[in-house]
């Protein structure tokens, strides 16, 4: 990546918010400069009172000195809104846009990228961006506001007094960063042996039964506080970095202000200033102090947001192999599919099998299919291959007529559907996981989704009906009841053509009726693929597709195969097992 | 839903004893009194040089107006604030290491009720070990925070009285009126704080729901995309995000109120100073050194307000994390949290060790009556149980799943409490089983025993003396296993032993419950970790050096060797026979 297409990429980031940087920049400007009035304010006072200025005059400039103290607390609240508000808008909008990208990539990404990583990546990283923003940027430019300022004014009452400031100044800021850039190591080795330490407890509580019948339980407390001790080592080790930064940028400032009441001496002697003059050059001194101190002990943001950035920008170069660029639409009705001669092979093996080898078929429109076969016979892949979540490696696939591929993936995803085996449910309401969020779905539609589906009184028997909140993924519906919720969820949408991959788990004999029966009203004038896991299943459906090792081992009608000697379904019916993943090699 | 009543509910039982927040702070002071007395005593010196800086910077500008010996008052300013600094490295070399002491008897107190056979000490868990960290890391923080506060919080005020003090000697108008934003500001962060620490959980929770969510959605992504519900999801992150952008700012913003307090605090004090001032100022009253010095005084004294909310809010929180520390130690035994037990973290800290074994009591006969230990909550248990077992005897406990094996051998270690029943030991009725059925009298070996992340040894021994060690390697057959790890013994078998397969695990629990060559041995069913010839081998061992055994097995061999095999069911126990 190029050296600073980062930050070129952040600083996109903030285009749309435009008028609201502008309007907090224009805040930071105001806010940074504040803290240089009140000591010019009190130099005038000196020199009005030496000089026997009116009082009227002394009282006018402690008011605007009170006025300006209560306008630096409102400015810092002012910034601190709009700093945080712009940044979680603007990194708000970068987490949709991940997310978005995020969903859109390869099922090779998914599998090999774990959701909390990713997770840690979309909100993670992006929170470090943010953080930068609202906690770092804002302060960082109000103090350069403030140290700039310092040395303007300082120029204006005394040019050299200007230039020496400015000098020092650049060295200040030299060691305090230098120094500070080292902390961060020392903290790490801090935590990680309170990690441990505490690790070591969470097993001792755990095998506390252990520890007890075992008379463990001072052994436990003498190897604690070996833990401690450790604890107690690495905090030292980080008071004692602390301590020394601590020290020397407080020297630094020390040596500062000396240094000014030093030059104070001789340019009152020369008559160069006055006596509020002098009084106003020390001061300023002292106020760089907390900007710089503030900057310094964030600078670390800085670092976390680039990486944080560049991470970003490597997740959004990610892209799928799915090519999106066909513009063609399926005629609308029921959909026939005919499958040519398809072929796949995972491409990132050394030597790649071919899962699927040269499968041709035909399926009419309305009409509905049984696939069987044995785990790696195949059965998935295809699956894969109609929903267009992988591309062949040969052959093709063509709907009504037209070849998916030259079909627009909205248009696809428009007109198929799919229940897979293992349905996922998140730990939301039972209606956010039928609509899978789409709010334009009323509840009339889905009640009227669900009696259509006989399954009405299932969900008006849960505890809060459609409001019931399931657990963390789901958790709280069997397997067949999930099965149930991904079988609304299709009839709501109303494809064309619908992929069904049986559940292959037991499920209890209630929950399987109503499963049966939602999945006939479902079927019921459209075009169906179904893998089945049972063989009282495909006696339901028009045909049946016996796949082994990647290709067609039979395929025909279900009623005729069925009675057809030597045919393989026919041979699975006889010997009576119910359930096909149970069988042997065939 | 269960989740918050479990809760509400421990909430409800916590609520039961009043906690002392003060003799609390107290105790975690003076744990390690030395260290505290020292932190108290160069942290008030820390705090109290601004007084002497700002007294010579006055020294100074006065010099300035009348000009002369300007040097020696830069040279007090100098050596003024390098004793500060000095100072500073000392208070922090005293406060962590009374810190870290504070924090560890905290934890060590809450270990001990946690671990200890028997005794009153002894106490349960509230609630799972993963909620209970967080007592052991945050509660206990906040605990000695509270203590620590008092620290800062003295030094401050005692600055701010001596600054008012200074200042009234030059001004009584000028000392008086500061009060005024001062009270104003110490009221007014008072009324921030507990809205700060909500919003501050608020914003936690907000940015949890977040991440809860996103986790879910790239789970199960395939069923978003296949149902084209990409833009739905995204609609309804954007729901949660913007929620979170709201607590976000409200929990800056009132951060921030918070901290401009202190400048502000200062910048409207010096200003109401020039105001009550201008009259002496233009009398010639006061000189400009004087002003120099208030305005260095105040702006130490805007730290005041922040210092004082915050004892307040270390006491509310001390409070809380006293109560859930609390629970975790014996009820009704509160001062065990703050027991002064030996903490050996520091040089010079004599060495905490092991406490020894008890004395060993030969088992002659061992009586047990009407033993009943029913679980509020199931069905499961035992009931009623008789047994009455001569020193030597091999007595095996048979029964289908649930008919309360485990929990015979259990109640009798004394980790399941038992509702009725007497045990005698010898004769001797014993009261306390916890404190009695260890080793050397007992050894227990549960089902599923846990290890630790400690070495293979360690695991073995519990920290006792190895002297056994090779032989109770042998007889678990061991030391085939042991032949392959690069360190023997000293091999650190990872976090809860996850390093070692399920069997070798249970080998060294049961070279662990045969170290000390207990009287009684009390066997929960290892067939799972040992194949016939070596569990036949290990029980002609253990029968040699005459260790009367109880366990619970199903493999027919035992049976056969056993003395006498007992079969319960349903807590009962249905047969006996020799």
């Amino acid at each position: 990546m190029a050296d600073g297409a980062h930050w070129r990429a952040f600083a996109e980031l903030l285009r749309p918010q435009r008028r609201l940087v502008a309007v907090m920049g224009a805040v930071l400007g105001v806010a940074g400069a504040l803290p240089l009035v009140g000591p010019l304010l009190i130099a005038r006072f000196i020199d009005a009172a030496i000089d026997g200025a009116s009082a009227r005059w002394l009282t006018t400039l402690a008011l605007i000195y009170i006025g300006i103290g209560i306008a630096r607390q409102v400015m810092s609240l002012l910034v601190a809104w709009t700093a945080t508000d712009l940044a979680w808008r603007v990194t708000n909008e970068l987490r949709s846009e991940l997310t978005d990208h995020v969903l859109g990539l390869d099922l090779s990404f998914h599998r090999s990228t774990s959701p909390g990583e990713l997770v840690s990546r979309v909100d993670g990283d992006v929170t470090a961006l943010s953080d930068f923003i609202a906690r770092f940027a804002v302060k960082a430019i109000a103090a350069v506001v403030t140290l700039i300022g310092i040395v303007v004014v300082l120029l204006f009452q005394d040019w050299r007094v200007g230039i020496g400031l400015a000098v020092y100044l650049t060295l200040a800021i030299a060691t305090v960063f230098r120094l500070r850039n080292h902390a961060v190591d020392e903290a790490a080795g801090e935590q990680a042996a309170t990690g441990r330490m505490l690790g070591e407890i969470e097993e001792r509580l755990i095998g506390a039964d252990d520890l007890r019948s075992n008379g463990g339980g001072s052994h436990a407390i003498a190897t604690f506080q070996v833990a401690s001790r450790r604890v107690l080592n690495a905090a030292l080790q980080r008071e004692r970095q602390g301590v020394a930064l601590w020290i020397i940028s407080n020297a630094v400032f020390v040596v500062g202000g000396l240094m000014a009441l030093g030059l104070d001496v001789v340019l009152l002697r020369n008559g160069t200033i006055s006596l509020g003059t002098a009084y106003l050059i020390f001061q300023y001194t002292q106020i760089m102090r907390e900007p710089l101190g503030k900057l310094a002990d964030e600078t670390e943001r800085v670092q976390r947001a680039a990486g944080g950035m560049v991470r970003t920008l490597e997740l959004l170069a990610e892209s799928s192999t799915i090519d999106d660029s066909g513009e063609a639409t399926l005629s609308s009705g029921a959909i026939s599919i005919s499958i040519n001669d398809l072929s796949f092979a995972y491409a990132d093996e050394d030597d790649p099998q071919p899962v699927l080898d040269g499968i041709s078929l035909e399926l009419g429109a309305g009409r509905t299919l049984g696939v069987l076969g044995r785990t790696g016979s195949g059965k998935t892949t295809l699956a894969r291959l109609l929903l267009r979540l992988v591309e062949p490696t040969d052959g093709s696939i063509a709907f009504s007529g037209v070849d998916v591929s030259k079909v627009s993936l909205a248009d696809l995803r428009a007109r198929t559907g799919v229940v897979s085996q293992d349905v996922h449910l998140f730990g939301t309401s039972i209606r956010d996981n039928l609509t899978l969020y789409d709010e334009s779905i009323t509840d009339a539609d889905l009640r009227a989704a669900l009696d259509e589906l006989d399954l009405l009184d299932w969900v008006d028997g849960m505890p809060r009906g459609l409001d019931t909140t399931l657990g963390p993924d789901g958790s709280g519906l069997s397997a067949g009841e999930g099965q149930l919720i991904a079988l609304t969820r299709l009839f709501l949408r109303s494809p064309d053509f619908v992929l069904l991959d049986e559940a292959s788990s037991r499920i209890d004999p209630e929950t399987e009726r109503r499963v049966t029966a939602a999945f006939d009203r479902l079927l019921a004038g459209r075009t169906a693929i179904v893998i089945a896991h049972r063989l009282s299943t495909v006696e339901r459906l028009d045909e049946v597709l016996v796949l082994d090792r990647g290709r067609v081992l039979e395929h025909g009608e279900t009623s005729v195969l069925r009675d057809q000697p030597g045919s393989r379904y026919g041979q699975l019916l006889a010997i009576g097992l119910d359930a096909v993943d149970e069988i042997g090699t065939p | 839903m269960s989740v918050t009543e479990a809760t509400e509910s421990r909430d409800r039982r916590d609520e039961g004893f009043a906690i002392p927040t003060m003799r609390a702070g107290w105790r975690v002071g003076v744990f390690r009194s030395g260290l505290w007395l020292r932190s108290w005593l160069t942290w008030l010196a820390f705090y109290m040089t601004p007084l002497a800086t700002g007294w010579f910077l006055k020294q100074v500008f006065d010099a300035l107006e009348s000009d002369d010996g300007v040097g020696s008052w830069l040279l007090a300013i100098g050596l003024t604030e390098t004793a500060r600094m000095v100072l500073f490295a000392v208070a922090i070399w005293f406060v962590v290491r009374w810190w870290v002491a504070a924090l560890t008897m905290l934890r060590t107190n809450m270990l001990h009720a946690q671990t200890v056979s028997g005794g009153p000490s002894r106490a349960s868990l509230p609630a799972g070990p993963a909620e209970a960290i967080s007592r052991f890391h945050d509660d206990a923080r906040d605990a000695v925070i509270w203590s620590d506060s008092w620290l800062d919080g003295f030094g401050n005020i005692a600055f701010g009285a001596s600054a008012l003090f200074v200042m009234a000697t030059i001004s009584v108008r000028a000392a008086l009126i500061v009060l005024i934003p001062l009270a104003i500001v110490t009221v007014v962060i008072g009324w921030i704080r507990p809205r700060l620490y909500a919003a501050s959980e608020a914003d936690r929770e907000a940015t949890g729901t977040v991440n809860a969510f996103l986790g879910e959605t790239f789970a199960g992504m395939l069923a978003f995309r296949l149902a084209a519900r990409e833009p739905a999801v995204i609609r309804r992150l954007e729901q949660h995000t913007e929620r979170r952008r709201k607590t976000a700012v409200r929990h800056v913003v009132l951060e921030q109120s918070v901290d401009g307090l202190t400048s502000t605090t200062a910048d409207v004090s010096t200003g109401l100073i020039l105001l009550v001032l201008v009259p002496s100022v233009r009398r010639g009253d006061i000189s400009v050194g004087d002003m120099a010095l208030f305005v260095t005084y105040v702006e130490t004294l805007g730290n005041v307000p922040r210092f004082l909310s915050r004892l307040v809010t270390a006491r509310e929180q001390a409070k809380v994390s006293l109560r859930r520390m609390g629970a975790l130690v014996a009820p009704g035994r509160f001062d065990d949290l703050l027991a002064a037990r030996p903490v050996a973290i520091d040089r010079g800290d004599a060495p905490v060790h092991r406490d020894p074994d008890p004395e060993r009591n030969r088992l002659f006969h061992l009586e047990v009556t009407g033993l009943t230990a029913r679980y509020p909550s199931t069905e499961g248990g035992i009931s009623e149980i008789d047994l009455s077992i001569d020193g030597g005897e091999f007595v095996v406990i048979t029964g289908a799943v649930g008919s309360g094996k485990s929990t015979l051998l259990r109640a009798l270690a004394g980790l399941v409490e038992h509702q009725r029943g007497t045990i005698r030991w010898n004769g001797e009725t014993i009261d306390d089983l916890g404190a009695w059925f260890v080793p050397p009298n007992v050894a227990h070996l549960p089902q599923v025993p846990r290890l630790f992340s400690e070495s293979l040894a360690d695991n073995i021994t519990l920290g006792r003396a190895p002297d056994e060690l090779d032989e109770v390697i042998d007889v678990t057959t061991l030391r085939t296993d042991l032949d392959e790890m690069p360190d023997g013994v000293e091999t650190r078998v990872g976090a809860r032993g996850l390093r070692l397969s399920g069997g070798q695990a249970q080998r060294v629990a049961t070279a662990r419950s045969l170290i000390t060559r207990p009287e009684l041995l009390l066997v929960d069913d290892l067939s799972s970790a040992l194949d016939v010839e070596t569990e036949r081998s290990l029980w002609s061992h253990v029968r040699a050096r005459g260790t009367t055994v109880l366990a619970v097995s199903h493999r027919q061999f035992v049976l056969d060797m056993a003395d006498r095999v007992i079969t319960l069911d349903d807590g009962y126990v249905v047969s006996e026979s020799t």
